[in-house]
């Protein structure tokens, strides 16, 4: 199998690009330097969780000194659409308006308003006078499809485009099943069985950089939206289509982002700074307060989990059973596909005999579920490691052994791989590289399962220690649905551009495709000049979501460079005289045979003015027919006061097959990051609402997220494999590592305490009431 | 309104603001657009700049209590020309992903070495417990202050970015 | 912003009491500045700026320490006779206020007269029976426990000035612990406690036990304290007493946590920190 030794940039932990700029305060981002004379947005948002807007006045705000301009749900086209921002056609119902006579959650909008200040933006929304019908409102996912509830979506326009089962009149947003086998028949065959419920709960993105966009027409008539967007071409085409405005005539400018882990792939905030400078015609910013991130951006989707797994006392693995609630919130946003995802990127990891999933996604007046870094995976993954666990114990087996014997290896394929896919079926594969053997024994080495599994009941005094572990996998990209392209050209001192619509959103996605690029053509990475990306400048990529820009771009940026590459040697050969088979490319130089060399710089001149003038360029797009997972073995060491219920991680290793590592120290990074998203998620963050739908705690004094004073110990270990589909060998590696927090934490409190937790967060409080001592 | 002077990264400036104004707003308005708006609550510290030497939350300090007070921002500690060794440790420890939080974090970086030049892992982490990063898990951050706090104090080369 | 018409900035503490009577209840005194930024009360349109009126540092008072004002929680954290005297009480206690840059923002005059029911200092002052120094139409010095038998807000008048808090200096041996719980380090408490005992020999002559995050003001807990006066304390005693700590407050609402909740972290943590204190 090839390897990345003896890679010359590919591998090796550049400088991210765009680092030095951004520690320096160089960078600009959405909300930075904004035009002359720029307007502010506000957006009046519902008080009530349902209710339908009988009277809508705002002619005291129109009159305010400051004001320029005021719209409700009368001043815009009524076009049903999803804020998804997903591939066309989008596999998330056409649920949402731009404004609406009806809101359907407390922090809904209302009507918006633009003016020469936030402070007369405010003022103007509190002088909308607003009269509601207030409507029976469901918080409950249970309750959502019962007979008789209210319906959140009574409107004629809702739908699904796609071909998936959605019942609006009983609030079921999405609906996936897949079956492998009878899994009554493998319950009944199987030693052992466990059967449980569990839940996982809301939670936010918390990027440091709220949503922000500005929009303005520019000197020929074209709307330009310069936006905090991890998917600039879906929202040119959404946005475009929300407010009947030629698609052509939208250019979407996506500037440094500040975080997104999925909070951006959303069109949430584009369309109403869009009409309000059409309006006005001046340039508008809209820009979220962290208020505003929380309860009327998107979370991820709470799940209700029910689980019957069956193993023989050999360890060998006969059925597992999911059926999944979950709660999408208000609207539909990725309602199917986050579902489908629970299914399909966790089941196929071990080799059940039978296999019956069903996900069920329903409306409620709750904020809206969305994408969040590991969309799914990070729910279901809770019920499936834990019930491993459970299966290994009653087989009297170690954890450790049960995954060894049943996880998927290189060269199997999965039933599920072909039954699931987003939103529709998926496509078979097989696996091409894994590492989970060689993670799961490097992890447990350096946590030192041996000597800490199990020791428990050994410890004296209220606090006990236990470790615990999971196995997980993710995907990369999704198969004949995703497609990015990358353009690259060179200039007369031998340098590149590389034009891409790959969206780093802060990953450092620029710098690995600008290394895949630098690879293929000889060249070191300070030769690469990045820009992504901008609708009109770039070319086309779904953008940076679905684990898919390191794999999937990364593909057409190799591509393009490979083209790039052929013509330097064509110019190459020129200059030294001899066959383009005679030249190497290596450090920016072109090597003939017998040691002759010309630099790229003399390349470049040569082709732009010398002779056979012609541009020196690449342009390719990719589409993927796999989603060759990365794998993963994650490890947690904690510590629960017994009498507190105080649960802390003191170490937690997180041992990872990403197919090669582009960037090792990025790689890191991205699960460094995941991981401690994970812990916070798992032990401290949540959402508490009122009787009435309000949250309760909308900011980041209530909503507690770790800070690097909570930091466990966290130890990355990269496991290199090579990934023959992969750009030299690469997978994904950005989600994989927010979905094992929960499973190894909730593993590890067992060890320690002997208590299953069954539902999220692990709270203080929760861990005191499973002891019985509360 | 009131009249208030500032010393910004170095240079005098003079403007008037209204009287509960706060200092990021002030900042931005006077384009230096580094100091970031992550919460504006005091929370996140993505506006956290040094007055007189010390980090502050400037999205929760009135402009006109800075009067006459030095301001250092992520600009005035060093630029790409001449960027300032714990800039330059942030990048080569990988600390930067998406950046937001950064401009915030060198500056409390830099409060904590100026204090305490050889800081351990328990004293940065205190020191960064206001600045809030959701990208790195703040693993490489830590390891750029360790970084940085050797270079400072001469005890590795100085990293060039 | 823009409900503020006037900005006073005085160099003096004469000018600055003379403003706040001419503005009487139109002005707001402006030290630390954090929870004014975010909330201003209702009818105030004039901000007294009172960080340069010398406010600032610890001053000896005979048997008594004075930490000024205006002197910010880090300033505190960092003085050396806070980490000297109680064992380090008011430096340990510093440190877990807020965050870094909120440290050295607050001031311990303002943790102390805006007191929120989580704040953290007012129940450490409270514990080392602390006094306030209040200036204004009638000058007066209120120990804490009366300081916060009300909200300060309903005791202060419009003209009045916090200029100091004074603590005792410790006499004899004097042990301390101190708890900030919380859902991650920098979070508005949950609970805390602080636990001070006066020693003679190993007999506990005097001892304080204070929680705050309980009630809306912080408060002591004789119930606790006399379990553990005139005594050897054993390790009964601390669970009797913190049990009667737990028993004896009903507990404010607080959507974070239940009442049940927070009686078992009561009881718990008076127990531990009695233990700390008293080893």
């Amino acid at each position: 199998m090839p390897d990345a030794r003896g890679l010359r940039v590919v591998g090796h932990s550049v400088d991210k690009l765009d680092a030095l700029a951004l520690a320096t305060g160089g960078e600009k981002f959405a909300g930075d330097d904004l035009p002359q004379g720029t307007l502010y947005a506000r957006i009046l948002t519902s008080p009530w969780a349902h209710a339908r807007i009988l009277r809508i006045d705002a002619g005291a705000a129109r009159q305010m000194k400051g004001v320029r301009a005021v719209i409700t749900w009368e001043d815009v086209p009524r076009v049903a659409h999803t804020t998804a921002g997903q591939g066309f056609p989008e596999p998330s119902p056409y649920d949402s308006f731009t404004l609406d006579n009806k809101v359907r959650f407390v922090g809904d909008r209302v009507a918006a308003v633009a003016a020469d200040s936030p402070a007369i933006a405010r003022a103007a929304c509190e002088a909308i006078e607003v009269e509601y019908e207030q409507l029976a409102p469901i918080f409950d996912p249970r309750d959502s499809m019962k007979e008789g509830a209210p319906v959140i979506h009574d409107e004629p326009e809702a739908r699904m485009i796609v071909p998936a089962a959605y019942d609006k009149s009983h609030n079921m947003a999405a609906q996936v099943t897949a079956n492998v086998g009878d899994v009554e028949a493998g319950l009944a065959g199987a030693d052992v069985v466990v059967e449980r419920e569990f839940e996982v709960h809301r939670a936010q993105h918390c990027h440091i950089e709220p949503h922000v966009a500005l929009a303005y027409v520019d000197g020929r008539g074209r709307l330009v939206i310069r936006t905090s967007t991890q998917v600039p071409f879906h929202v040119r085409r959404i946005v475009a289509e929300r407010l009947q405005w030629p698609i052509g005539k939208v250019r979407v400018i996506k500037p440094r982002i500040g975080g997104g882990f999925g909070g951006k792939q959303e069109v949430l905030v584009e369309d109403i700074p869009a009409v309000l400078a059409i309006r006005t015609g001046k340039p508008v910013l809209l820009e979220y307060t962290r208020a505003e991130e929380f309860v009327s951006a998107r979370t991820r989707h709470p799940q209700i989990l029910k689980v019957r797994a069956g193993a023989k006392k050999d360890g060998s693995l006969t059925a597992y059973d999911l059926d999944i609630l979950m709660d999408t919130g208000a609207y539909g946003s990725h309602a199917l596909t986050v579902v489908c995802n629970s299914g399909s990127k966790t089941l196929p990891l071990y080799r059940w005999q039978n296999i019956r999933f069903r996900g069920t996604s329903v409306y409620t007046n709750l904020p809206v579920g969305g994408a969040y870094r590991g969309y799914g995976a990070t729910q279901a993954y809770f019920p499936l490691e834990v019930l491993m666990d459970e299966l290994a114990e009653k087989v009297g087996m170690d954890a450790l052994e049960i995954r060894r014997r049943n996880h998927i290896r290189s060269g199997e394929g999965s039933p599920i791989f072909q039954a699931l896919g987003e939103g529709s079926e998926g496509v078979a594969q097989t696996i091409g590289s894994c590492g989970l053997a060689e993670c799961i024994e490097l992890g447990a080495e350096a946590i030192d399962w041996k000597e800490m599994r199990g020791k428990a009941a050994l410890q004296n005094g209220p606090i006990r220690r236990g470790v615990g572990m999971c196995c997980l996998m993710q995907g990369s990209s999704i198969p004949r649905v995703d497609m990015g392209a990358a353009y690259l050209k060179m200039g007369e001192d031998g340098t590149f551009n590389l034009l891409m619509g790959a969206t780093d959103l802060g990953t450092g996605s620029d710098t690995v495709l600008a290394q895949v690029a630098a690879e293929v053509l000889g060249i070191p990475v300070s030769m690469m000049t990045v820009y992504s990306s901008d609708t009109d400048l770039t070319p086309f990529d779904v953008g940076a979501y679905a684990s898919s820009t390191t794999y999937l771009s990364g593909e057409a940026v190799a591509k393009a460079a490979r083209q790039a590459r052929e013509m330097v040697l064509e110019v190459a050969s020129e200059i030294l005289g001899c066959p383009v088979e005679e030249i190497e490319l290596a450090d920016a130089h072109a090597v003939a045979r017998d040691g002759r060399k010309v630099h790229f710089a003399q390349i470049g001149r040569h082709a732009l003015y010398v002779k056979n003038q012609r541009q020196v360029q690449g342009a390719a797009s990719h589409i993927t027919r796999k989603s060759p997972p990365p794998f993963s073995a994650q490890f947690a060491e904690v510590e629960v006061d017994t009498e507190t219920g105080q649960v802390r991680v003191l170490k937690y290793v997180a041992a990872v097959d990403c197919g090669t590592a582009i960037n090792p120290k990025l790689a890191e990074g991205q699960i460094e990051g995941a991981v401690l998203n994970g812990i916070s998620y798992a032990l401290a963050e949540e959402y508490i609402f009122d009787p009435r739908g309000r949250m309760l705690n909308n900011n980041l004094n209530y909503y507690k997220i770790f800070g690097a004073a909570d930091l466990p110990d966290i130890r990355t270990i990269l496991v290199p494999t090579w990934e023959p589909t992969g750009p030299f060998g690469a997978k994904s590696v950005s989600e994989i590592g927010i979905n094992g927090p929960i499973p190894a934490i909730a593993n590890a409190i067992y060890d320690a305490v002997g208590i299953r937790l069954l539902k999220t967060p692990f709270t203080p409080e929760s861990v005191l009431r499973a002891l019985g001592r509360l | 309104m009131v009249n208030v002077t500032l010393t910004l990264n170095g240079e005098k400036t003079a403007c008037t603001v209204l009287p509960d104004e706060k200092l990021l707003d002030t900042l931005r308005r006077l384009g230096r657009t580094d100091v970031k708006k992550g919460c504006g609550e005091g929370t996140c510290g993505s506006c956290s700049v040094l007055l007189n030497g010390r980090l502050v939350a400037s999205c929760i300090v009135f402009t006109a209590a800075a009067d006459g007070g030095e301001i250092l921002t992520a600009a005035g500690l060093g630029t790409a020309d001449n960027p300032h060794p714990i800039q330059s440790s942030f990048v080569k420890a990988g600390a930067v992903q998406c950046g937001f939080c950064t401009p915030g974090m060198v500056l409390a970086a830099k409060a904590l070495l100026d204090v305490v030049p050889e800081p351990d892992v328990q004293q940065i982490k205190l020191a960064l417990d206001g600045n809030l990063c959701r990208c790195t898990g703040y693993v490489k951050i830590i390891d750029a202050v360790q970084s940085a706090a050797r270079t400072l104090a001469g005890k590795d080369e100085v990293p060039h970015a | 912003m823009g409900r503020i018409q006037h900005y006073e900035r005085p160099q003096k503490l004469d000018e600055a009491l003379r403003i706040l009577a001419e503005r009487k209840g139109k002005a707001c005194v402006l030290a630390g500045g954090t929870s004014l930024a975010l909330r201003l009360p209702p009818g105030v349109d004039t901000l007294v700026d009172i960080s340069r009126i010398g406010l600032t540092g610890l001053e000896d008072r005979g048997d008594s320490l004075a930490i000024r004002a205006c002197t910010t929680v880090a300033q505190l954290a960092a003085m050396p006779q806070s980490r000297q005297l109680y064992g380090g009480l008011l430096a340990r206690a510093a440190l877990c206020v807020a965050s870094t840059p909120l440290r050295n923002q607050i001031t311990v005059g303002g943790n102390l007269v805006q007191v929120m029911p989580w704040s953290d200092l007012p129940g450490v002052m409270l514990a080392l029976d602390g006094q306030i120094v209040i200036q204004g139409p009638s000058p007066r010095i209120v120990p804490l426990r009366d300081f916060y038998a009300a909200h300060p807000r309903n005791s202060l008048s419009a003209g009045d000035l916090v200029t100091e808090v004074r603590i005792p200096k410790p006499v004899g041996r004097v042990q301390s612990s101190f708890v900030k719980v919380g859902k991650t380090a920098f979070d508005y408490a949950g609970l805390t406690v602080t636990v001070v005992a006066w020693l003679s020999g190993n007999e506990v002559r005097k001892c304080s036990v204070a929680l705050g995050a309980v009630r809306p003001l912080p408060v002591r807990i004789p119930q606790a304290e006399e379990e553990i006066v005139g005594r050897i304390p054993t390790r009964d005693d601390m669970i009797r007493a913190a049990a009667r700590a737990a028993g004896v407050l009903e507990p404010s609402l607080d959507f974070r946590y239940s009442k049940d909740y927070r009686r078992q972290l009561i009881k718990v943590w008076v127990k531990r920190c009695l233990h700390e204190a008293l080893a």
